[in-house]
């Protein structure tokens, strides 16, 4: 014990001689175990968090399509879907995108549809007389209509229309809200001019949901000019959002992996004479081949151990107490709206774990393996010059 | 000897900071649950929201799930997209019926 | 019985390879204890080979070396070290410090593999530093020491483990002659406390120093001739 605090005193003061070299390496590594771990922490609280709340998600949404684009569908399918013995209700949905040509944004206009229950994400209410409306927390600082308390947009027939802000989502709801505009149902068919009888899409309630499935089929059966969406696979996009395959995590990942093989590629080649002399000068005065390979365990450890531990609590404080700001200005992409992530903490100890594994092992690895021949050979060479 | 302890005890700090950490996460989790994403969850299954207002560019980034087979990901992702969102959304994966 | 019992010992450098060289041939020799032994001959002779074997940093082809009675040849490489690092002190040619090290950190260097608290550790190195007067520069590095201040870091460095033979290969080749009386002098010190010592040298200044209890001379890895004083 007395024996290995000592070997990582040594160890540290070797780190230490090379003071430049060590902490370049410490902060390079830490910067790509911060990035990797930024990553999974934000998809991980990402999914987790949208696991959890789109369960609330309709449970079909059935669209029309006509060759093979989104088309508006006509509101009396609804009759004979809601007829379909396991359906439960049927409302048409009234939904479409309204760019703003003054703030180059673009908006998701939503008809609220229904009572206007008390929502606790809501600072206000939804609206419920024609002109009024419920704005998210993006687009109001956008426009400013926390302060005016109205809104201007251009309606299709290029006219601009008031509408007055019943209510204000709360920002905590960001991910959902940011860029939307909620307005009743029928100013939602005033402003587009939809033509009349007929909805963006339908949303289906289905309690039994072993029944989704085949009430699906029904449907496509029924009117084959539909596609209708099951809750699974709404629910599932969102497992895929950030998926290993996708473009950042590549990026990402390839990007640590040449880091790694960089980095253990200098180890291997790196064992210098002055090194190599050192080994022997060790093992001459009476350090066994064991001691030296603790010496090279350790300086590896700490080198690693450090990196690790820092790039964790860092990407933790960055992903959830600063919102991931910088992460967040990678994925943001040309979106000019974009909301602030303000995700609920999730800390998965076994990613903790495997990023532990494959950040610490291969650098301790590359560290003690190139130094195994220098130890094992007798320190008589040091006698000669 | 005061610099391996120095060590030792900088390690232990950070592993505890980490256990704070994983702590945190894990009551804001259960604490959260109860009110944030409850409040979430309703908004969600009043409004009918389907999608996540995260990408506002396109209306495949805006609304993934809903997006017909032919304007999302008309290069698909793998290529270079018109949006660099669109590189970090997997499709939607389609299955045919009973197959999972 | 001697302290060191060296018999018919052979050495071959790289064998079986395209250089390979017989560097000794069947040497035998014994040293005494409390002996002041100095290893004659010219370059190339044998000395450094010799005195690895001695020093138990390497094992012979052929031969057989006794250090205290103990046969050392076919002890597995722990017990070498453990020999090395209980007996043997050694100072090298080129010194060997560590360059960037201080001079505390360089002779606490044999003592960290111990389990001797760092206290103790640094008590005893302190000790012979201020025996040997360096003590003053205990915190300077050694890149920034004289060739003289370097000699006593590394005789320093020798004597902390408190080894019985303290083993030189040619310790004054880059010394001038008041340096080199240094030495000596710091030498009888240690051979008046019963210490052992070996020197690898083709300096006159050592071989007739009258400390010098018994030359062994060395020509082409053969042992010419053994006087004692
Ligand atoms: N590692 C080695 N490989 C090959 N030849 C060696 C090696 N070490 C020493 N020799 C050779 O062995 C002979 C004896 O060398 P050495 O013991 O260093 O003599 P000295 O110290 O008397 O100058 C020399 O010819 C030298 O070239
Ligand atoms: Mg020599």
């Amino acid at each position: 014990m007395t024996k290995h605090l000592k070997i990582i005193d040594y160890a540290i003061t070797s780190l230490l001689r090379r003071r430049y070299k060590s902490f370049a390496i410490l902060a390079a590594y830490s910067l790509t175990v911060t990035t990797l771990a930024s990553v999974l922490f934000l998809t991980h609280a990402l999914r987790t968090e949208t696991d959890y709340i789109m369960q609330g998600v309709p449970d079909l949404i059935v669209q029309r399509t006509i060759a093979g684009r989104h088309e508006l569908i006509p509101v009396d399918y609804a009759e004979k879907i809601g007829a379909i013995p396991g359906v439960s209700g049927i409302r048409p949905r009234y939904w479409g995108y309204y760019y703003d040509g003054l703030t180059e944004a673009n908006y998701t206009l939503l008809g609220s549809g229904g009572e206007p229950a008390p929502l606790q994400m809501l600072t206000g209410r939804l609206p419920v007389n024609p002109g009024e409306s419920a704005v998210g927390a993006g687009v109001a600082a956008l426009r400013g209509s926390a302060v005016s308390g109205e809104l201007i947009l251009v309606n299709s027939r290029n006219i601009g229309v008031l509408f007055q802000v019943t209510g204000l989502f709360r920002s905590e709801s960001n991910l959902l809200t940011n860029d939307l505009v909620v307005l009743t149902d029928r100013d939602i068919v005033d402003f587009f001019g939809f033509p009349p009888g007929e909805a963006t899409d339908f949303a289906v309630s289905i309690p039994q949901s072993s029944e989704i499935q085949t009430i699906a089929a029904k449907i496509k059966q029924l009117y084959p000019d539909t596609r209708p969406i099951t809750k699974r696979e709404l629910t599932r996009t969102y497992d895929m959002v950030f998926g290993w395959r996708s473009g950042m995590m590549l990026t990402v990942f390839c990007a640590a992996i040449i880091a790694f093989c960089i980095m253990a590629w200098d180890k291997a080649t790196g064992l210098s004479a002055d090194e190599k002399l050192e080994i022997g000068i060790l093992k001459a005065i009476g350090w066994d081949t064991a001691d030296v390979l603790a010496l090279k365990f350790w300086e590896g450890l700490i080198i690693s151990l450090t990196a690790f531990l820092s790039g964790m609590i860092l990407a933790y404080v960055h992903v959830f107490f600063f919102n991931g700001f910088v992460l967040a200005a990678v994925i943001k992409g040309w979106s000019v709206l974009f909301p602030t992530f303000r995700l609920t903490p999730a800390f998965n100890l076994f990613y903790v774990l495997i990023m532990g594994f494959f950040t610490v092992v291969p650098y301790v690895a590359s560290t003690v393996i190139p130094t195994w021949r220098a130890a094992i050979t007798d320190p008589d060479s040091v006698m000669r010059g | 000897m005061a610099r391996s302890k120095l060590f030792i005890a900088f390690i232990v700090l950070e592993v505890i900071l980490l256990f704070g950490a994983y702590l945190h996460g894990n009551s804001l989790q259960i604490s959260r649950r109860t009110d944030d994403l409850e409040a979430k969850r309703a908004l969600v299954s009043r409004l009918g929201l389907t999608d996540l207002a995260i990408w506002t560019e396109a209306r495949y980034t805006r609304h993934p799930s809903q997006a017909d087979f032919f304007s999302a990901f008309q290069d698909y992702p793998g290529s270079p997209d018109h949006f660099p969102a669109g590189s970090l959304i997997s499709p939607m994966q389609v299955y045919p019926e009973g197959m999972e | 019985m001697a302290l060191i019992e060296v018999e018919k010992v052979s050495k071959v450098h790289n064998p079986g390879l395209a250089d390979e060289m017989k560097a000794l041939d069947g040497v035998s020799l014994s040293i005494e204890r409390g002996d002041v032994a100095v290893l004659t001959g010219p370059s190339g002779s044998g000395k450094t080979s010799l005195i690895s074997l001695i020093g138990c940093m390497a094992r012979p082809t052929e031969g057989k070396i006794r250090v205290d009675g103990k046969d050392v040849v076919k002890l597995p490489e722990r017990f070498l070290t453990d020999i090395r690092r209980r007996r043997f002190g050694f100072i090298f040619q080129q010194f060997h410090l560590i360059r960037e090290l201080t001079v505390l950190e360089n002779v606490l260097l044999p003592l960290y593999p111990l389990e001797t608290s760092f206290r103790t550790m640094k008590d005893t190195a302190l000790a012979i530093l201020h025996k040997l007067r360096i003590d003053g520069k205990k915190s300077l590095k050694i890149k920034n020491l004289s060739g003289g201040e370097q000699q006593r870091v590394a005789i320093a460095r020798a004597l902390v483990n408190e080894p019985q033979i303290i083993v030189a290969d040619e310790p004054t080749a880059h010394l001038d002659s008041r340096l080199a009386q240094e030495f000596m002098d710091i030498l009888k010190l240690c051979n008046q406390e019963g210490k052992t010592i070996i020197i690898a040298t083709h300096d006159p200044f050592i071989q007739t120093n009258p400390l010098v209890s018994k030359t062994i001379a060395m020509r082409d890895g053969r042992l010419e001739s053994m006087k004692k004083k």
